[in-house]
């Protein structure tokens, strides 16, 4: 009995060590900083919270496997852009190892940064196949998948681009009121900048030009028509004052950032180009279905941002 | 990041559903099979499938679109479905309840008279397993049935596939036949009646192509549904199909003949399938014909099948089917008819709830044929 009763006691006590290691091996908060998980310290004076770099959770091997069930169907399993599906698709899958994207906050010709890869995985390409993955991935998965999708082209690493890089701070774009002197002035820089050249008087994409650089031209790209109202890199006057002032890599649509300083003139094209927007004539069971792929149609934004990304 | 329309439709549509399936009884469809899909997005089944002619087990492209794509509300969360390097796991089921109307037919001063009743019913369970030796080319496959009834394999096969620039594939094993639109309902017409259902799956070997826009199939099979061959002739079917982004179209063929010194039976089989994609709508047709030599007589069978869905909602479809079958061209009076109202609808991802309404006309005699059915499913799918 006093046999049993050492080895029950023993065995306690060994449960209590083994459960207080757990404790302190899992209580909340870092020991030493002071913290003890509790909202203070023992004693110490509160300290400002340092900055948390998000990306550092992300992980490039997380993205390659969410990258092959998400995305190779369309994009292809090396990023070529030559999935399963891509033959069908219009505009079809980018050719992520190229390193060239349309949709971005940095100067024409250069990388997007990682916040611009997150935003089009996030919010998706309204109008194309792309769709939004914000809505079914966590933070970290969204972040993986970018580091990942950088992996795909050399670019990245030989020419990275970071925030001061970016030319085109979204956040801190504040659009003007669509007052009818500003659309009329709006108006006047599509005629002086030769908008219509390409996509027409009346924005319909029908401009003289077009035919040189749209997919009747073998492009595979085409020449944007403003009356669908459905813009794909986000329907925000944000981004299109964004795509004025970066352009369209690897599309015909040159960046603007120098013919057109004056932010004024900027606001004034990207309210014009939005008034465009026209009904479609075609009735309601033949119309196409692009607007279900869109997180930002026209009244329907929910995020906080603008909703425009990198294709 | 679904606007309301779809929210306020599919809320509805989720209340009307559970209201059904509370308060009547339904049943499982044998309607399962989404063609309409490959149609809607303008690619081959083999994009979605890891078979190259459809059916069964999903591609990773299958299982982004099933989560992306096709469902009214994404449910937060991805579902990976890879369980190793090699390994791939699937699984189906469909739950249902089927209501089975009262009927009563007359031919002069026969009558027929068949009793209402509903019946809850597991039409389908199936677990697939893809074991990819070597990615991308060599695949071992099995579709296992594990309900209603005792495990079965529905297909298992090796397959090497994407062998060629051209999409080469050579598959052996046990497989369903390539003809015409591969629609899972194996109760409709062109594929019951045709004989060339999962029930009728063949051992053999399969050559084929899957290039977009082209897939062509050939297969070289014992002809005897699966069990022993007792000729030394093969089943030779094939099936040719060139998709776009908006039309599908092609043609099947398939020659039988499983005579023996005692009798005399060969079949050929012959249709022509299309798919249209206008805008919301989808339109899709398949004609069937068949003739049959025996020692008795020789005979000619046709099957016919028009489907239109119509998308008025991400993930929402009102579906309409009509189906026809001869089975002897010969004598007049004979055909068969169904009519399929329904609606289909994916509330989140690898969920599917259908309600139909079976309109079916036989001849008087076959009471069976005559009864209409609503059918409730609940389907599951990864």
């Amino acid at each position: 009995m006093a046999d049993g009763t050492t080895s029950w006691v023993s065995w306690v006590l060994t449960a209590i060590a083994v459960i207080a290691v757990l404790l302190a091996l899992t209580w909340p908060g870092d020991a030493r900083s002071g913290d003890d998980g509790w909202g203070g310290g023992w004693g110490d004076e509160p300290e400002a919270e340092p900055e948390v770099d998000l990306w550092e959770d992300a992980s490039a091997g997380h993205g390659k496997h969410l990258y092959r069930t998400l995305c190779a169907g369309c994009h292809g399993v090396e990023g070529a852009g030559d999935g399963v599906a891509a033959p069908t698709m219009f505009p079809p899958p980018r050719d992520l190892t190229a390193g060239v994207y349309k949709f971005r906050t940095t100067p024409s010709g250069t990388l997007p940064t990682r916040e611009d890869l997150l935003r089009t995985v996030r919010d998706g390409l309204p109008g194309t196949e792309m769709p939004s993955w914000g809505p079914q991935l966590n933070d970290e998965q969204l972040r993986s998948l970018v580091l990942f999708v950088q992996r795909l082209s050399p670019r990245f690493k030989a020419e990275p681009a970071g925030p001061e890089d970016v030319i085109v701070d979204m956040d801190a774009l504040v659009v003007p009121e669509a007052t009818p002197d500003l659309l009329a002035r709006g108006e006047q820089v599509y005629a002086d900048m030769k908008c219509a050249a390409c996509h027409g008087e009346l924005g319909r994409g029908d401009g003289e030009a077009a035919d040189q650089y749209g997919r009747k031209a073998g492009s595979d790209t085409e020449v944007f028509d403003f009356t669908w109202g459905v813009y794909r890199g986000g329907t925000s006057p944000q981004s299109l004052y964004r795509t004025f002032v970066t352009g369209l890599d690897g599309t015909p649509m040159p960046s603007y950032a120098d013919s057109l300083p004056d932010d004024e003139d900027r606001w004034a094209l990207a309210l014009y180009v939005l008034s465009l927007t026209r009904k479609r004539g075609l009735p309601f069971f033949l119309a196409e279905r692009p607007t279900w792929y869109e997180p930002m149609a026209p009244g329907k934004a929910k995020r906080t941002d603008d909703g425009q990304g990198a294709e | 990041m679904t606007s309301p329309r779809p929210l306020i439709v599919g809320a509805l549509v989720a209340a009307f559903a559970s209201l059904l399936v509370l308060a009547v009884p339904g049943g499982p469809s044998e309607a399962r099979a989404e063609p309409r899909f490959a149609v809607r997005e303008g690619v081959s089944c083999g994009a979605c499938h890891v078979n190259q002619t459809g059916g069964g087990m999903r591609t990773p492209y299958g299982v982004s679109f099933a989560q992306s794509d096709l469902p009214s509300i994404r449910a937060r969360g991805v579902y990976m479905p890879d369980t190793g390097t090699f390994i791939r796991l699937g699984a189906n089921l469909r739950l249902g309840n089927r209501t089975t109307f009262a009927t009563h037919t007359e031919l002069g001063e026969d009558e027929w008279d068949l009793e209402a009743s509903n019946s809850f019913e597991i039409s389908e369970g199936n677990i697939y397993v893809h074991v990819e030796p070597i990615p991308g080319k060599l695949a071992l496959y099995i579709d296992e049935t594990v309900t209603p009834e005792g495990a079965s394999s529905r297909e298992a096969f090796i397959m090497g596939y994407d062998l060629t620039p051209v999409g080469l594939y050579v598959k052996a094993g046990r497989f369903m036949l390539p003809f015409g639109l591969r629609i899972k309902d194996d109760a409709a017409f062109i594929r019951q009646q045709m004989g060339f259902t999962y029930a009728d799956q063949d051992l053999g070997l399969e050559v084929g192509l899957n290039k977009h826009p082209l897939a062509v199939s050939f297969a070289f099979t014992n002809g005897s549904g699966g069990g022993f061959d007792p000729n030394i002739f093969k089943r030779i079917t094939g099936s040719v199909s060139l998709t776009g982004p908006w039309i599908r179209g092609g043609g099947s063929f398939s020659y039988n003949d499983t005579s023996t010194d005692e009798f005399l039976f060969r079949t050929w089989t012959w249709g022509g399938h299309v798919g249209l994609r206008l805008g919301r709508l989808l339109l899709m047709g398949e004609f069937d014909w068949q003739h049959g030599l025996t020692d008795a007589e020789s005979y000619d069978q046709y099957a016919v099948y028009g489907g239109v869905d119509f998308e008025p909602t991400k993930g929402l479809y009102l579906r309409f089917r009509w189906e026809g079958y001869d089975p002897l061209v010969d004598l007049a009076e004979n055909h068969r008819d169904r009519f399929l109202f329904g609606v289909s609808w994916f509330p989140t991802q690898f969920v599917e709830v259908r309600a139909e309404y079976r309109l079916n006309r036989d001849i008087p005699q076959h009471i069976e044929g005559n009864a209409d059915e609503f059918i409730v499913e609940l389907h599951g799918f990864l």
